[in-house]
């Protein structure tokens, strides 16, 4: 089945994100006609895949590793196989139009430059996540994903909605990812691996082990976000705030499909169980019915299209939840279908609210007259939105049907709650596709329709009518891709006359159902609208608010009672915690003293041990601050005393130093200080301050004593100063460690330095400019 | 802060100490010294001589910026450590160009010597953006 092969995966992947780089630097040179050189990559992208067909519909599976972490070992591993495939080819086909669509859709903006760019990352990313073969690779590209998500839903960064909105989308997105690792790592912890073959081939070992149900339940989490199913469903719609062409792309067609793709991928291996069906069937069908509510009250095109949406990821997570050959088989094609039909209608909305400035459904109509293409290709991705006759859409809607209708363990909840959404879907096919443009009454246009605008939307309206006339064309790919679900292989075929069948009879019904929704609209929506109305805050919306202002306040207080800004309780902390760690592990070992142990003292370091005791002492006692700094400095000499004593020059001559530096530094910044500034005593704090340093003091001490009882080991110190000649050509051991052998701790340590020093520089720079303003 | 004394003293001293932190510097790598402690004692030779005329004629003499420095040794540090990148070497190891002089003697010059450059001229750098933005008068 598999084969290595010399066609790198990891290529394109990495030309996307070279593409991201580039983009910014092309539009700053070609202005306009940057978007032909950047449209021909990833047109190049989508032909390299085009030509992986014929192998991968063959059967075959490309995989590829490179090694990358060894302990544990995580390789950078890909497979091509029919889901991967699929996504990919939707992932840049689609790219390239919508990339094209952008191009004079933002014409003007400022920061096209950069859209192309976030464009680019976004396209690379969704690559690497459904071409990856291990778990950690996969999650790493799913969260660049949501990072490029929160780029383009706040790409107008002028508006307050755009930022809030983005700020939503990546925090419930990311969150879930979060817990998806965790789940990741349960699997790891299962089976040993994170490679997804290895999963596979172990999915009996892990559906019988106690993680298994909390794995689930966390990966399902991950997925159900990123899918915006119910009840995190939420950020989807504010997401609307991103350009259109950004919620054609993330937002419908592929992005929002990764959840599904990661639960299809993961499928052979955790699939299959109750609780599998329990988690998904119910999210599923929430989401579908959320949708459905909520999608016939909006008045805003791109408000009612990412309400469809919805409906669209709910009833691919309820297939997926069923599981049956037939049900992933109608999960591929309802998938392609959705990504075709809604991804057109809204270029669609783009290229109305381009011309009219408006996407008030009210507001607009008879456009027909004055946009002959953009009503045409609306025209035909709502008849395969509503899943009429020879229509790709009707292919999809006879499958899920007939996938609900065939298994045995989906009850008439899922198939009523998939035909009220079907209802939906017709009612507002003709509100989006007819009422806006065939009626009378036109709406004046302010701008014309460019070509760069009609192709994409012209193209995915065609792909629709191909792909109903013929789905031949389609069954291959949709075969090894179910295949790739299942773990087993299948054989689809797509026909576009099922015959008299109770499938029919449903879509009849959800016709008639969406034609009688269709008239009764305006009633429909005024009752809708106040029952959203009266319960607006139970939703999970505003449970997302409520915990959001949880966090912050709760931030807030610990922030505050951590960092109270006084150095006391500072110390405190630091020192308490530590001397609860230090008293904790092991203190019977180091906590011994012995009066024998003081007699190996010899006189001279008896005096500069007193010297220390009386700088330190009179340091704690004075109440001028400029004596106790100097008597630190007493101390600090005497400490570079003691390695003169015990032939450390080197360290003696920078403590010195250091010392010397520390009060001037000091004395500094007491000049800044009021003048006659004293320490104002407190009982209580001294008190506090008397006993910890002392039980610390102690501590440290006996830790010492006790670390120098030990034997020492030579061995490093051995291997510096044989070696320190030649291989370093030096003598001074301590600078050749500083310079040559450990030279990189050395240039973090000195980087530490520069960004202290700065800090610093900030503060007090801060501090002075604000004290000038009056 | 105007004492004669200090004045004419830090004149002549901080010729002294610049010399000498050279001079620690280099003799660094074989004896008792080093970038960090050179760049220690130069800081404090202009630390001496910012007390005595005051910090803007410090600025004025250092003709660059405090935090130039930093950057400058940051980046001389870390070039120091490609030079091991051309002889296919890990980063940082050090590279050396031996030359014989008479008498047998040698001059060995490394990759490390720049790096104990880079050293110094952070250390001299941090301290000195200390120093002055404390001793910075307020208006």
């Amino acid at each position: 089945m598999s084969e290595i092969s010399t066609f790198q995966l990891i290529h394109p992947v990495l030309s996307g994100f070279a593409a991201a780089v580039i983009a910014p630097f092309a539009y700053f040179l070609l202005k306009r006609h940057a978007i032909w050189p950047l449209a021909t990559i990833s047109g190049a992208l989508t032909l390299y895949f085009f030509a992986q067909l014929p192998s991968i519909t063959s059967g075959s599976i490309i995989l590829q590793e490179f090694a990358w972490l060894s302990e544990p070992k995580i390789a950078l591993s890909f497979a091509l196989d029919g889901l991967s495939l699929l996504f990919s080819l939707l992932i840049s086909g689609i790219g390239t139009l919508i990339l094209i669509y952008s191009s004079s859709y933002l014409q003007d903006h400022k920061y096209l430059g950069r859209f192309y760019s976030f464009f680019f990352f976004f396209m690379a990313s969704m690559l690497g996540l459904v071409l990856s073969n291990n778990l950690i690779l996969t999650f790493i590209f799913w969260e660049l994903t949501s990072i490029a998500s929160f780029f383009l839903i706040g790409f107008e960064n002028e508006r307050g909605e755009a930022r809030s909105a983005a700020t939503q989308a990546l925090l419930v997105t990311s969150a879930g990812g979060l817990a998806m690792l965790a789940g990741f790592i349960l699997l790891f912890l299962i089976t040993g691996t994170y490679e997804i073959p290895k999963l596979i081939e172990n999915r009996v070992e892990i559906r019988t082990h106690a993680f298994y149900l909390p794995a689930l339940i966390l990966i399902v989490l991950g997925a159900l976000t990123k899918s915006a199913q119910f009840p995190f469903h939420f950020w989807l719609p504010s997401a609307m705030q991103a350009p259109t062409p950004v919620s054609a792309y993330l937002h419908s067609a592929t992005m929002v499909k990764a959840g599904i793709f990661l639960l299809g991928r993961l499928n052979p291996a955790l699939g299959g169980s109750d609780a599998w069906f329990l988690l998904l069937t119910t999210a599923g069908t929430l989401t579908l019915l959320t949708g459905s509510f909520m999608a016939l009250q909006q008045r805003d095109m791109k408000l009612i299209l990412a309400y469809l949406t919805l409906i669209a990821l709910g009833l691919l997570v309820l297939l997926l939840g069923i599981g049956s050959p037939i049900a992933v088989n109608a999960l591929v094609a309802y998938l392609v279908i959705h990504a075709l039909y809604k991804g057109g209608l809204f270029l669609v909305a783009g290229i109305v609210y381009h011309a009219t400035g408006s996407r008030h459904i009210n507001a607009l109509s008879g456009l027909f007259r004055t946009m002959k293409l953009t009503a045409l290709s609306a025209a035909l991705c709502c008849l395969s939105m509503a899943g009429m006759p020879l229509f790709f859409g009707f292919i999809g809607k006879e499958l899920v049907y007939g996938s609900l209708l065939d298994s045995d363990s989906a009850p008439w909840v899922f198939l009523v709650a998939t035909t009220v959404s079907m209802m939906a879907l017709t009612a507002l096919a003709l509100l989006v596709g007819v009422s806006m443009f065939f009626t009378p009454n036109t709406t004046q246009n302010k701008h014309g329709t460019s070509l760069n605008l009609l192709i994409a939307p012209v193209v995915f309206a065609l792909l629709g009518i191909v792909f109903g006339f013929a789905p031949d064309v389609f069954a291959k790919l949709a075969g090894v891709a179910s295949s790739a679900i299942l773990g087993h292989r299948i054989e689809v075929s797509l026909s576009i006359w099922h015959g008299l069948s109770p499938p029919l009879a449903l879509s009849s019904i959800s016709a008639v159902g969406g034609f009688l929704i269709y008239y009764q609209r305006h009633r429909l929506g005024i009752l809708l609208r106040s029952i959203v109305g009266r319960t607006a805050s139970l939703t999970p919306r505003h449970g997302y608010h409520i915990l959001l202002k949880l966090l912050k306040t709760l931030a807030a207080k610990q922030t505050h009672f951590l960092q109270s800004g006084s150095l006391f309780a500072y110390l405190s902390w630091l020192l308490g915690s530590l001397m609860i760690i230090l008293l904790a592990f092991g203190s019977e070992q180091w906590l011994n003293w012995a009066l024998s142990d003081f007699r190996s003292i010899l006189y001279y370091e008896w005096v500069l041990g007193f010297l220390m005791i009386l700088g330190a002492l009179n340091a704690a006692k004075t109440r001028l601050p400029l004596v106790a700094v100097v008597s630190l400095g007493v101390l600090g000499y005497a400490i570079a005393l003691t390695y003169v004593l015990y032939g450390a020059p080197d360290l003696a001559m920078t403590q010195f130093l250091v010392e010397t530096m520390t009060v001037i530094v000091l004395a500094l910044v007491l000049s800044k200080l009021p003048e006659h500034a004293r320490v104002v005593p407190r009982p209580f704090r001294t008190a506090l301050t008397l006993v910890l340093s002392a039980t610390f003091g102690t501590l440290m001490t006996s830790l010492v004593w006790n670390t120098l009882k030990q034997p020492l080991d030579r061995s490093l110190s051995d291997f510096f100063s044989n070696n320190s000649v030649p291989l370093a050509h030096g003598r001074n051991i301590v600078n050749v460690i500083l310079v040559d052998f450990r030279a990189l701790d050395t240039l973090g340590e000195i980087t530490v330095l520069g960004v202290a020093a700065i800090g610093i520089f900030g503060l007090v720079r801060i501090k002075t400019e604000a004290s000038r303003v009056p | 802060m105007t004492s004669l004394i200090l004045r004419t003293a830090s004149r002549f001293l901080i010729t002294l100490l610049l010399l000498y932190s050279i001079f620690l510097l280099l003799r660094g790598h074989n004896a008792p010294g080093g970038g960090f402690v050179g760049g220690l004692v130069a800081a404090s030779a202009w630390a001496l001589y910012g007390i005595a005329f005051g910090e803007t004629s410090v600025r004025k003499s250092l003709g660059l910026e405090p935090q130039t420095f930093i950057a400058l040794g940051l980046g001389l540090a870390a070039v120091s450590g490609l030079i091991a990148l051309f002889g296919k070497k890990a980063f940082l190891t050090g590279t050396w160009l031996i030359m014989d002089l008479e008498q047998g003697r040698k001059l060995e010059i490394g990759s490390p010597l720049f790096f104990d450059l880079g050293v110094y001229f952070v250390v001299l750098g941090t301290a000195l953006t200390i120093i002055l933005i404390l001793e910075e008068e307020e208006s």
